[in-house]
């Protein structure tokens, strides 16, 4: 596909380093494991947090952290990529939100953080992954809920885990050419 | 309009798009060099507190910025309109602000959007004029989890000092 035109493999390149980005936000938020275990290759190298090892160990990590919140969201913005060949480096903003239990107090709270990744990216077989992963933190903050009506919604219209979001009957569908 | 084009345009669209990005990282770790390097020489910038020339502006905005502990600007819904080898575009943008007032850690969070106009000379495009636009805004009394020497090992920093750029001898290459 990216045979003929140099400039439109670069954007197809960018496009599909993007997407990895968007997905490893939706393996968090949806505490969908496969698909945050699919942005890394085996041996990515992961540093984010309080957490230094391999990226398929902060998979692991995350899915602890991810599961039990009661909301979890990631966004992604500002993605910029230099492209070289196979390989490419990226960052990209994150904006985040976890509603958490306080540890200290066993009240909910809201956790907002903000910050960036600055990934390493192989294509290997014609697919984009990361293969060395840094988050830093630009700004965070914990502030008691306040929610005014949002819990009273129908549980299904309110976001939720794998495989009970209705993302993934929407994708499934589609799949299926519905 | 033809294939070729039809590529032109989407690759204009990523370049406009990629201006504004780097307009951000510059601001955020506080590079003048990338900064200037948005505008056109002969560029202007209106933000309101202040509206003239980029390079006075980028003086300005470095300034300012320098005596905050933090910023951090997401962007988004971006709208390019081209015309041959002149754009307008619409961005929006989330600034996360960090600093002091009286003593006390405060966190800014401000929504608005970039008005921009653009120029292609000699197949670049940069910023010919930004209008800088304030939707929404909340200034909250903070605590500065940067004195956790835990969690000031991967903070956000300035240039030189950001990870951004010594990143390669952790592994990762940065420009």
């Amino acid at each position: 596909m990216t045979g003929s035109d140099p400039r439109l493999a670069a954007l197809a390149d960018k496009q599909e380093i993007a997407e990895v980005l968007y997905r490893y936000a939706r393996g968090c938020d949806r505490a969908d494991e496969a698909a945050l275990r699919s942005c890394f290759h085996p041996e990515s190298a992961h540093n984010h947090g309080m957490f230094v090892g391999k990226s398929w160990d902060f998979v692991g990590r995350a899915m602890a952290i991810c599961r039990p919140l009661k909301a979890c969201k990631h966004m992604i913005s500002n993605v910029l990529v230099t492209l070289d060949g196979d390989a490419a480096v990226s960052e990209c903003h994150f904006w985040g939100h976890h509603r958490r239990i306080n540890e200290e107090s066993g009240a909910e709270e809201d956790f907002f953080t903000g910050g960036r990744y600055l990934d390493r990216f192989e294509r290997r077989n014609g697919e984009w992954k990361i293969i060395a992963r840094i988050g830093v933190s630009d700004f965070e903050r914990f502030d008691p809920p306040s929610d005014r009506n949002m819990w009273t919604m129908p549980a299904e219209k309110i976001g939720g885990k794998y495989p009970a979001d209705p993302i993934y009957d929407l994708e499934a569908g589609i799949r299926k050419g519905k | 309009m033809s294939r070729d084009d039809q590529i032109q345009a989407l690759l204009d669209r990523q370049a406009i798009t990629e201006l504004s990005y780097r307009y951000s990282r510059a601001a955020d770790r506080l590079d003048r060099e990338l900064l200037t390097s948005v505008y056109w020489p002969d560029g202007t910038d209106d933000h309101g507190a202040f509206a003239g020339s980029a390079p006075d502006y980028v003086d300005w905005v470095i300034n300012l910025l320098s005596s905050w502990i933090a910023v951090h600007h997401d962007n988004t819904n971006i709208l390019i309109d081209i015309d041959g080898d002149t754009a307008t575009g619409e961005v929006h943008w989330t600034g996360y602000y960090t600093y002091e007032i009286n003593g006390q850690v405060h966190d800014h969070l401000a929504v608005g959007r970039y008005i921009d106009r653009y120029e292609r000379r000699a197949g670049e495009w940069r910023i010919k004029h930004r209008t800088c636009l304030s939707d929404w805004s909340r200034i909250e009394p903070s605590v500065d989890w940067r004195t956790d020497p835990a969690r000031r090992r991967l903070a956000g920093k300035r240039k030189p000092d950001d990870l951004l750029y010594s990143a390669r001898r952790l592994g990762i290459a940065a420009e």
